[in-house]
């Protein structure tokens, strides 16, 4: 019967702790109080015993409610005029009730709730003996009896450990353990003795996560603000450039992520790594279009190392986007190939080939391209013609070669249909891979020619412009001529569309100084200065344009 | 016979358990029992002796007395209730029809009349409440309260919480009009 005396030293300890004093902050002020240390004791330990009946679940002594502050008033207004304890709770029970005594008084309405627990104790008990003694076998020892030199105790405690353990044991055990949890969730969470939890406390519980993203975001913003500092510090160092752009990337804030890839790039000798970083950035700053620019950098970027895993994915991206599935599938499938099997983005890349396969109408299987991770092991797949993971393999003049081909059709498609602008955009930035400027800008003139109320797409045109420009500034100057006069008439096209567009300014100031006409330059930049937040970046790089023009 | 019998308890227990709680349950999700609703100790008892100033002139006192002609209600009211505002309309209705001691709980007085010059003077008698003792000794947990009393000056009901259309007509107006039948 061990169990039972454990069982009822729980339930001593309950009710022990629940009369503990109570220690911690209480709502009470101290203008409240009595001035009598005694009176005041008194007061405190009535206060714990009434209930709030406004909040119901706290005594007067805890709670801030106004009814519980008239009701501790009450209190000692009672004590100082002498009353007993007795007198003041039976007082307060006549006006409010039994439900205003925390501890309820036993009487026939309150006889069940008292009751219960012996009488559950009792019956459980009660239970427990009965079928023990009827269902169980009298132990019998399966062990040697001990000699007699050992204690009796021991032999017998021997007795019951050998004894098989019964569904009533198990009960029991069951019990019991019900008991303990209850007992431990008890004095976690449901004890009195237990500090009260204002709504303030828990409100800002539910605050604490938000606070630790903004936490978080604080630790980006303070990154992002030492690796600027670190770039002003030391312009020259590309590391610190590239860590800006991831900062910026971190915090989503594009512009200075491309303004310190750009210095970044613009440091290196064209860096492949860092290029390809770029163009990355430029589609994710549009929503995952691979614009013109990123075009660009790609195409660079594949002409140099046509495995550069970065530009191989954003080129299936813009094959996608062209609608030309079989290249997008072919760009893909050739990154896969080249992949470590490892590579974290090879699972992203699967699934866009899936999806451009799909488009394409190729079964992937019976193009010999197996989906399964294991795909490494098997033979290399048997490669269609125009596969690119066959261009891998060609030498520079096989590669080009193909590429011309490529473009003669882009080139055919686009005779049968001059208006397709953006199709000769594209192929006059394959001229420029393949280092065919005038072809580049006869193609960029027939572009702008062809989307004469397109003002984004003539902007499009201007920076392919600029961009053919920056490629050949060691070309000769009948190129640099061409260049200016068919900007000229990009230009005016644009203009009569939206003279005051700030890109539309820069532009016309970029052309107007390589045209030589600096003053023009300085007229265009100048109002292009008046548009942008003066502060930024961007205006402070457009005045130091400014000051070299007026040198 | 036995053995089966002790079987079967723990489920006979659980089964009772779970019918009074499934009852309590009903009860409670249909609004018959409201176990955050407290019961007054007061009711059948006579009302406690009150004497308040009273609201227009602070040198008159209101009483309420055991003994009237006639029964009557007991409103505490606070001009900062709002739930006060919402049972104006109903205790208008309820003015034409018996005598209403209004009881200004915690209120300053000036804000207390404001709030009757907007919302209406339901009351025959209005008495100042200041300190809130009044309250204390009616069992006043919260305004408004509103409590019925007999013309031999038992109260027979309470109601804590605004007046709503429901109460008014299926508690309060049955109630009184037997109240004066009988008186």
């Amino acid at each position: 019967m061990r169990f039972f005396q454990a069982l009822i030293l729980v339930l001593l300890a309950n009710i022990s702790v629940q009369t503990l004093p109570i220690t911690q902050a209480f709502a009470i002020t101290a203008e409240e109080q009595l001035t009598d240390p005694a009176l005041e004791a008194r007061a405190r330990d009535l206060s714990k015993q009434l209930r709030c009946l406004v909040c119901q679940n706290q005594s007067i002594d805890d709670s801030d409610a106004d009814l519980a502050k008239d009701l501790r008033a009450e209190v000692r207004k009672q004590l100082l005029g002498g009353a007993d304890d007795k007198t003041i709770l039976s007082n307060l029970q006549e006006k409010y009730g039994d439900y205003v005594l925390l501890n309820p008084p036993v009487s026939l309405a309150t006889i069940g709730l008292w009751a219960t627990p012996i009488l559950a104790l009792l019956l459980g008990g009660g239970l427990i003996v009965y079928s023990r003694r009827r269902g169980l076998p009298t132990p019998t020892p399966s062990v040697p009896l001990p000699s007699a030199s050992e204690d009796k105790e021991l032999a017998s405690e021997k007795a019951i450990h050998t004894r098989p353990i019964g569904a009533t044991s198990l009960a029991v055990t069951a019990s019991f353990c019900i008991l303990i949890a209850g007992a431990i969730y008890w004095f976690g969470l449901g004890s009195p003795s237990l500090p009260s939890q204002p709504l303030s406390q828990r409100a800002s519980e539910i605050n604490l996560e938000a606070r630790q993203a903004e936490a978080q975001l604080a630790e980006k913003q303070q990154a992002f603000a030492a690796a600027k500092d670190a770039t002003m510090g030391t312009p020259e160092n590309i590391g610190n450039w590239l860590e800006l752009a991831l900062a910026a990337a971190e915090l989503g804030r594009v512009e200075e992520e491309l303004n310190a890839l750009r210095t970044a790039l613009s440091l290196t000798d064209e860096d492949i790594g860092i290029k390809s970083m770029l163009a990355e950035a430029l589609t994710r700053s549009a929503d995952g279009q691979v614009i013109p620019e990123a075009r660009q950098l790609i195409a660079e970027i594949l002409a140099e190392n046509g495995g550069e895993p970065r530009a191989l994915f954003l080129s299936g991206l813009a094959a996608m986007e062209d609608g030309a599935y079989n290249r997008a599938v072919d760009n893909w499938r050739y990154l896969i190939e080249i992949s470590p099997k490892d590579a974290p983005w090879v699972s992203v890349v699967r699934e866009n080939l899936t999806e451009a396969a799909e488009r394409a109408g190729i079964a992937l299987e019976a193009a010999g391209i197996a989906l399964e991770e294991d795909s490494g092991t098997s033979p290399l797949p048997a490669l269609s013609q125009e596969s690119l993971s066959a261009a891998a393999e060609m030498s520079e003049a096989e590669r080009l070669e193909m590429i011309e081909g490529m473009v003669a059709n882009l080139r055919q498609r686009l005779d049968e249909n001059p208006k397709d602008s953006e199709g000769w955009q594209r192929l006059a930035r394959a001229y420029r891979v393949l280092n065919r400027p005038e072809e580049a800008l006869e193609a960029l003139g027939r572009a702008s020619a062809a989307a004469l109320n397109d003002f984004e797409l003539q902007l499009a045109v201007l920076e392919q412009l600029m961009m053919a420009g920056k490629d050949r500034d060691t070309a000769p100057s009948q190129d640099k001529a061409k260049e200016v006069s068919v900007a000229n008439i990009v230009l005016e096209r644009a203009m009569a569309l939206n003279a005051e567009h700030p890109e539309l300014l820069f532009f016309a100031g970029h052309f107007a100084r390589r045209d030589g006409d600096k003053d023009k330059a300085r007229f265009y930049w100048a109002k292009l200065l008046d548009k942008i937040p003066a502060s930024s970046e961007t205006a402070r790089l457009l005045q130091l344009e400014l000051d070299k023009l007026a040198r | 016979m036995a053995r089966s019998f002790t079987h079967f308890l723990p489920l006979l227990l659980f089964a009772c358990f779970a019918v009074i709680a499934s009852i309590a349950l009903v009860m409670t999700l249909s609004g018959e029992r409201k176990p955050s609703e407290l019961p007054s100790a007061l009711i059948g008892k006579p009302v406690p002796p009150t004497e308040l100033p009273s609201l227009y002139n602070p040198q008159a006192f209101v009483n309420i007395e055991a003994a009237t002609s006639q029964p009557y209600l007991v409103n505490f009211f606070a001009s900062w209730c709002a739930p006060c505002r919402a049972e104006a309309p109903a205790l208008a209705i309820l003015a034409k029809e018996i005598d209403i001691i209004g009881i200004a709980y915690k209120d300053k007085p000036q804000d207390s009349q404001r709030f009757l010059t907007d919302y209406g003077n339901p009351y025959t008698a209005i008495g100042s409440d200041n300190e809130g003792s009044a309250g204390l000794n009616w069992g006043v947990y919260g305004v408004p309260e509103t409590y019925l009393i007999s013309a031999d000056g038992l109260i027979i009901k309470r109601h804590a919480g605004p007046i709503d259309g429901d109460i008014l007509r299926e508690e309060l107006l049955p109630l009184i009009r037997s109240l004066q039948k009988q008186g």
